[in-house]
């Protein structure tokens, strides 16, 4: 194929942007392009040589364009990585080992287990942005207007959630369901297989469940169908992600499951009432199932022309009062705990609720996440659809553990 | 295109003067075409460079941030194997075998209707069209989805009939059903041509068919029909080519997942998910040339088929 090799994946060397330039991408939207530029232009102001251009993409388009830029030679210098690609990313060898430059980069106000949630293979290739948790709310007006005891947040079980979004339910006649959550979401089911003392996969990037294991899973969730705890397949659209579109703010339901950091956006959303909490089984089962997780690293390109001023901007957006301010929180709960204990004063009353969540979290004993292998995407798009089944009553729980598994197998397990 | 085929097509008579005189002339004016087809030629690099590209990607395994490697058979072997893939062209399939002949149909009934010369022709051609012209961009689909939705208008009305409901388009049965029908409900481009095929038939012919007596339904049997079939058959091409290729509708429908339960999972769509969400770009492209191939098979089964049925008045 003569004259298409500039077709061809990255060389080093061949990507590099003029000497003293530095490009940095990140997700989001206009609101946090905003915050980002606020805190990128105060690191600007203490490196005048070196010229900075910015660039954002909102969604699921984001991975796209990254991917794209990696592929056309011309990758970022500074990047946001998603969790679910680090490896993906880093296996490939076109992102740089941070640890080389660890004379630029401050990491001791970092939680250990934090900062090694960015190691794949032993080398830094992500360094954690922020962090977040995924966790359960309920809407306590909806449990005052129809009468329902609330539950404990923290010691419920499993069956607790059946029950009392089963009461709920049936109190308001069915026009409020008690709960609902994405069952084929990588975060729920993750969560139910840590409290089993499970995980989705393991360190050697095995599968780390069979089909014995998530039967479970699967027939108490048509158990709850049919207590009417949940709605029936269907029942409910989701239109998207965002807190206004969610059942919860349209008063569909009496309690979901929301990163912890978007805790104020869906507060603002369902009226204020909402209280945040643990899933159930949390504080029953034979582990902690709820994790502390990275909500984004940034990485640089292993083609850096300006590696240094990179890993400088990074620790920059890490350690900075200032920096950690303009971004108002946009990434999740700073990183470092110094950032954190220092901004901690003038928060909102939402935004304190979300960092006392997220912090007590931290005081528990949680499984470290173990970095998501090559094929997880795949995994999710599957868990997905396999949940849908099970909600349609198309599958039976025995059919869904054996196509899990075998999902699981095709997309990671055998590599 | 060479020389030979333009004399072959030319109808110019014989130059008396000998061949000679005359091939220089043809050369000459062969010469100012190729001129004005040249911005084309350029353009054409950006189709043809590419289009090869892909080919020599579908027998690699190509994940956008290494170079291609490559793998042989590898992909066809796993298009051979990929369940899911096979499920996506069930949903192609269905969506294409369904919607096409009920949007051909309509498309011809609305056109036979409004060739009867009624007054305000005018507005109701646009307002039939008026579909077709924003037919797949997301603004519509959104509206659909807003329309059979859980809490969409179709279940209001259900609703006050007593009809226990629920979301059209969150549910696997009937997804795709919706999709179908807003492909079916766009027919405006195939009836404007199906108008225009319509006035080109003879009022003589009819005249003639009452005469012996005919009835509306079989002058439109035996007069219509054959003599539009030419712009039927190009419509069933067109159409089934364009239903094979659908990506948006499923795409907005479903967030991109192509849910409920892949039941709007597009080939395309599937496609679109291997190479930009799993970067797997090598089987993408071997996916973008088996669809190549079938659209080229049921093209190639049209044109076969169509001297059974088709009538070319010459």
């Amino acid at each position: 194929m003569a004259g298409c090799s500039r077709f061809g994946g990255s060389s080093p060397g061949g990507a590099s942007s003029a000497g003293g330039a530095l490009n940095f991408v990140w997700k989001g939207d206009a609101t946090r392009a905003e915050q980002m530029r606020a805190a990128v232009a105060l690191f600007a102001e203490q490196h005048p040589d070196l010229d900075i251009s910015t660039e954002y993409q909102s969604g699921s388009e984001y991975l796209q364009k990254l991917a794209v830029r990696f592929a056309s030679s011309s990758p970022p210098d500074v990047m946001r990585m998603e969790r679910e690609s680090l490896r993906e990313y880093a296996d490939r060898g076109v992102l740089l080992d941070v640890s080389e430059h660890s004379d630029l980069l401050n990491t001791d106000a970092l939680p250990e287990s934090l900062l090694n949630s960015g190691l794949v293979g032993g080398k830094l290739y992500g360094v954690a942005g922020g962090v977040t948790s995924t966790s359960i709310v309920i809407d306590r007006a909806a449990f005052t207007e129809f009468g329902v005891e609330p539950p404990d947040l923290t010691g419920w079980n499993w069956e607790d959630y059946g029950r009392v979004c089963a009461q709920l339910t049936e109190a308001s006649g069915g026009a409020v369901y008690g709960g609902d959550l994405p069952i084929g979401a990588l975060q729920t089911f993750g969560t139910w297989l840590r409290q089993q003392g499970l995980d989705l996969w393991t360190e050697d990037g095995a599968v780390g469940f069979t089909e014995q294991d998530v039967l479970p899973w699967y027939e108490l969730w048509v158990e709850f169908e049919a207590m009417g705890a949940i709605p029936a397949g269907g029942a409910i659209d989701t239109l998207g992600a965002a807190a206004d579109q969610s059942a919860i703010a349209q008063g569909l339901t009496a309690s979901a499951m929301i990163p912890s950091n978007s805790f104020a956006s869906f507060n603002t959303a369902s009226g204020g009432d909402l209280e945040m909490g643990y899933f159930p089984g949390e504080s029953t089962g034979t582990a902690r199932g709820m994790q502390l997780i990275p909500a984004l690293f940034w990485s640089i390109s292993a083609a850096s022309a300006v590696p240094e001023d990179a890993v400088a901007l990074i620790d920059f957006l890490t350690n900075d009062v200032a920096a950690n301010e303009a971004m108002a929180g946009t990434n999740g709960i700073p990183p470092s705990q110094d950032v954190v204990t220092e901004l901690a004063q003038d928060l909102s009353a939402d935004e304190q609720i979300a960092y006392e969540h997220i912090l007590s979290l931290g005081e528990l004993d949680l499984v470290d996440p173990i970095p998501a292998p090559v094929g997880a995407q795949d995994f999710s798009d599957q868990l997905t659809t396999i949940a849908d089944e099970v909600r349609f009553a198309r599958m039976t729980p025995a059919e869904a553990a054996s196509a899990v598994v075998a999902a699981a197998q095709e997309s990671w397990g055998d590599a | 295109m060479t020389t030979s085929t333009l004399e072959r097509t030319s109808r110019r008579p014989q130059d008396p003067q000998g061949p000679p005189a005359g091939q220089r002339r043809r050369t000459r004016q062969d010469w100012s075409g190729y001129v004005f087809l040249l911005p084309w030629f350029g353009g054409m690099l950006f189709t043809v460079v590419p289009f090869l590209w892909s080919l020599y990607l579908a027998f690699t395994d190509y994940n956008l941030l290494n170079p291609p490697e490559f793998s042989g058979l590898d992909n066809i072997e796993r298009m051979i194997a990929d369940s899911t893939l096979h499920h996506s062209l069930v949903v192609t399939f269905t969506y294409t075998f369904v919607s096409v002949p009920l949007s051909l149909a309509a498309a011809l009934a609305v056109a036979v209707l409004l060739n009867k010369g009624m007054g305000g022709l005018r507005i109701y051609r646009s307002v039939f069209y008026l579909p077709s012209l924003i037919g797949s961009s997301v603004a519509v689909v959104m509206l659909w989805r807003a329309i059979f939705g859980a809490n969409g208008i179709v279940n209001d009305v259900l609703e006050r009939f007593g009809v226990q409901t629920q979301s059209w388009i969150g549910s696997p049965d009937t997804a795709l059903g919706v999709l179908i029908s807003l492909n079916v409900w766009t027919f405006g481009a195939p009836m404007v041509i199906f108008l225009a095929a319509l006035r080109q038939v003879p009022a003589a012919y009819y005249e003639a068919a009452a005469l012996d007596g005919a009835s509306r339904w079989r002058q439109f049997r035996s007069v219509t029909m054959p003599l539009i079939s030419p712009v039927i058959f190009f419509n069933l091409v067109l159409a089934i080519i364009g239903s094979m290729q659908t990506f948006t509708q499923g795409y907005v429908v479903s967030n991109g997942t192509g849910g409920p339960s892949d039941s709007t999972l597009f080939y395309n769509l599937y496609l679109y998910q291997q190479g930009f969400g799993n970067f797997d770009m090598g089987y993408a492209s071997a996916m973008a040339w088996l669809l190549l191939v079938i659209i080229a098979a049921f093209t190639a089964v049209n044109f076969l088929a169509q001297k059974y049925w088709v009538h070319y008045e010459n």
